[in-house]
């Protein structure tokens, strides 16, 4: 593959075909990673065109001892004898390989050929036919066991759509597709149905629209050594209305729908009295509405009201019988979300109140005699207040601000779990502000203050402590950055946070953690295609767990560069960061990225 | 008239909605056991201790250790191994699922013990910053579960939200070799999926 890539490429340029390529290479500690793409495309003549391409992916962990290796390749040719008709050859080749501790634990190559008819002759009407072969070839090991096999066979896919506006207004559009495909191994079935309507209300109810669409899909695998068929079928429908603005500034919608999906098994052995139970039913159901009223230029309300409802019943076997029980899972999750807007000039203040309640609840169905229990059933309850501004107090300078309180309870409702509700509440002020300093210069600053004091509902019962947990974070920068992400100035960043038990109005710290970051960027222009940074950050990170005894410092330094480089039609943008510990016992570690994109 | 009613209608419905039912959550009953230690989870390892409290409380404060967006991913041989087990698409949703049923079918007079430790070679990065991958290598006895112990080395993607607070984004599951005869975290799960 590489030496196709290699011959590919010169190849394609000088035939004159449009080509792009693209490069990324990643190294984060013993974790590398290779991406490697090229297309290329030719048009021959008004009625032919060339089409080709390739992909190579590879990422090895040393710590894991991994490596995975992902390669395709593509060739397509395509003829349009006449107007409507497209008749194309494709190929299309793919490999993948996998090394664990050493031994290749998978091998697998497909490889296929088709052969496709497109008629788009009339504008409502657009079909495709495929036939084509299909060779897989695999190899995959497990401890002292190689299992190798092929799956080759044919296949075929068929496709059509028919999009019509009917009665002068109702734009419809329906499609189905069948596609088989016959292995030695396995034979995979999918056929789908689709069709959507919507239509626009007429100018005098401007802004109102009716959209319907319902689907369907059935997806089977026949394995054929065991006889032993997996099916999988949805099928749902979805509307959705708005209302044409009867009133000045009021917009209102509504959507609904359901999907319900099968996963299952059967046996398609006609004499077989072989049963698998395993069943997975799932029953969605969802309703939203919104509410937008813009009051005036500067007052926006907005109102909106979510509920969706999920069934899941899941039918299991119990181990070493051949009895099983029914599980299903009922979810109900609503959520209502309003937000009071005012804009005046360039400002920007949001109001924001949100609360939402998620249930969540279990029935267990022929478990009687399996002493088979589930306690899990919950409600998680949360509520947000916030209000947030962005002030341009003059033309340079703009103040922010934001303030809220949120609060999330979990409520286990049976005994056995209930000791665990709890209730946090997060309480959390962020001033901030920017300024333009002219030539590209920003000074920029915030601030970050937050709370988070978690309340056992039982606290006796559970034997747990209320917690407090407070953290600060600001952060500093002023720099100057090109359209090219070459950046020169200073920034830095600091993070305080501890925790501990909260009893009595007495607070016991188990943790504090300190992070201090200031990196100094020196960016600069070699000439106006090529831009450098130097960067240099020293951190300086200190933990101490007292609930443990254990106290870590670590300074670090960290030395790297990033480049910009316009070259030969394409960008290639680097970012390599070296970092080193203090400590000598610590190892210090690679963190770089490179791209390269290319279009010729 | 119409006009001032759909005026009316805003209020209305906000007043409506404060005042009813829809949002009261249930009174949970009385405590028949004690709860799970919970600490505030403010870095990866302190999810991890949380993570094992309450596996070994067999608590669904478990899945308060998960990001919303958590994925879970299975090795490559368990994959292989067990064609008809499905470990696709494992969403927090589906490990609700397993982990609940997996809890309920342990014997009341057992628990599980879960241990999670270091593996050599991968220590945790001192001074974690927006997201971290963290391993740890994972024992959890499971009493009255088809596969137990479980056993391999957890790859955990974890992420940390705008407060500082920690959570698994991504479990990559791995066999600690090829040749174990113990089954990892995801086969003993996926059995009850």
């Amino acid at each position: 593959m590489k030496h196709l890539i290699l011959l590919a490429i010169p190849l394609a340029v000088c035939l004159g075909f449009d080509f792009s390529y693209s490069l990324t290479m990643d190294q984060i500690k013993e974790t590398s990673k290779l991406t490697n793409s090229f297309t290329a495309t030719e048009s021959v003549s008004p009625q032919v065109s060339l089409s080709g391409g390739g992909t190579f992916s590879a990422e090895r962990t040393e710590g894991l001892d991994r490596f995975t290796d992902y390669r395709t390749g593509n060739g397509m040719m395509s003829w349009r004898p006449i107007s409507g008709v497209e008749m194309s050859t494709s190929f299309l080749r793919s490999v993948s390989l996998e090394d664990r501790y050493g031994d290749r634990v998978r091998d697998d190559r497909t490889s296929s050929a088709t052969g496709s008819i497109r008629y788009a002759g009339v504008d409502w009407l657009n079909t495709t036919i495929s036939v084509g072969l299909q060779n897989i070839d695999y190899i995959r090991s497990s401890g002292d066991t190689v299992t190798t096999g092929n799956n080759d066979g044919d296949f075929y896919r068929v496709g059509a759509t028919v999009t019509k506006t009917v009665f002068g207004g109702i734009n419809t559009s329906m499609g189905f597709t069948e596609n088989r495909s016959y292995g030695n191994e396995t034979e995979n079935f999918s056929d789908g149905l689709n069709a959507r309507l919507s239509y626009y209300f007429p100018e005098d109810y401007r802004g109102g629209s009716l959209n319907a669409q319902i689907t369907g899909e059935r997806n089977t695998i026949n394995y054929l050594d065991s006889l032993q068929t997996r099916v999988g079928e949805s099928w749902g429908h979805a509307e959705s209305v708005e209302l044409p603005e009867l009133i000045p500034g009021m917009f209102i919608s509504f959507n609904t729908g359901w999907n319900d999906t099968n996963d299952r098994y059967e046996s398609s052995h006609p004499d077989s009295t072989i049963d698998d139970p395993r069943n997975n039913d799932r029953y969605d159901r969802y309703l939203g509405s919104s509410l937008v009223y813009e009051a005036s230029e500067d007052i926006e309300l907005s109102f909106s009201f979510d509920r969706s409802h999920q069934d899941q019943e899941n039918t299991s076997i119990i181990y070493g019988t051949s009895d099983y029980y029914q599980l299903n899972e009922f979810t109900d999750d609503k959520l209502l979300n309003i937000t009071l807007s005012y804009t005046p000039g360039r400002s920007r203040i949001t109001f924001q109140r949100l609360v939402e309640l998620y249930s969540y609840d279990t029935e267990i169905e022929n478990a009687d005699t399996l002493m088979y229990v589930n306690d899990y059933d919950r409600d998680e309850y949360r509520e947000l207040l916030s209000i947030s501004s962005t002030i341009p107090i003059t033309e340079r300078l703009t103040l922010l601000c934001s303030m809220n309180g949120q609060e999330r309870s979990l409520y286990y409702l049976m005994s056995s779990q209930s000791a665990n509700s709890k209730r946090t509440s997060t309480y959390a002020f962020n001033p901030g502000y920017r300024y333009d300093l002219g030539r590209n210069w920003k000074l920029s600053q915030s601030m970050k203050i937050t709370a988070t004091y978690t309340n056992y509902l039982f606290p006796e019962e559970s034997g747990q402590s209320d917690r407090l947990f407070r953290r600060l974070d600001e952060s500093f920068s002023l720099s100057r950055t090109s359209t090219d992400s070459t950046t020169l100035g200073i920034s830095h960043r600091f993070t305080f946070n501890d925790q501990g038990t909260l009893e009595d109005g007495l607070y016991l710290r188990t943790e504090e953690t300190l992070n201090n970051t200031i990196t100094l960027d020196a960016g600069f222009h070699v000439s106006r295609s090529v831009g450098i940074t130097p960067t240099y950050s020293y951190q300086y990170y200190a933990r101490n767990r007292m609930a443990y005894g254990v106290k870590t410092v670590d300074h670090i330094h960290h030395v790297g560069i990033r480049s910009a480089i316009d070259a030969m039609g394409g960008t290639l943008n680097a970012n390599i960061t070296r970092s080193f510990y203090s400590d000598s016992d610590r190892e210090s570690y690679w963190k770089a990225n490179v791209g390269f994109d290319l279009r010729m | 008239m119409v006009k001032m009613m759909m005026k009316a209608l805003v209020p209305t419905m906000f007043l409506l909605f404060l005042s009813c039912s829809l949002f009261d959550p249930r009174t949970p009953a009385d405590p028949s056991q004690g709860g799970v230690v919970w600490q505030t989870p403010t870095s990866p390892d302190i999810v991890v201790e949380n993570m094992v409290s309450a596996l070994n409380g067999a608590s669904v404060l478990y899945l308060d250790c998960l990001d919303d967006s958590f994925l879970f991913y299975a090795d490559t041989s368990d994959i292989d191994d067990y064609p008809t087990l499905n470990f696709s698409d494992w969403t927090k949703s589906v490990e609700n699922l397993t982990v609940g049923q997996i809890y309920s079918s342990v014997p009341s007079d057992t628990t599980i013990q879960a241990e999670f430790l270091l593996v050599a070679g991968n220590p945790d990065p001192p001074a974690p910053e927006d997201s971290v991958t963290i391993y740890r290598q994972y024992t959890i006895i499971l009493p009255g579960a088809q596969h137990s112990p479980a056993f391999g080395i957890a790859e955990l993607h974890m992420v940390e939200d705008e407060d500082g607070l920690w959570s698994v984004g991504e479990w990559y599951d791995n066999r600690f070799d090829q040749s174990t005869p113990y089954k990892t975290w995801a086969v003993a799960k996926a059995v009850y999926r």
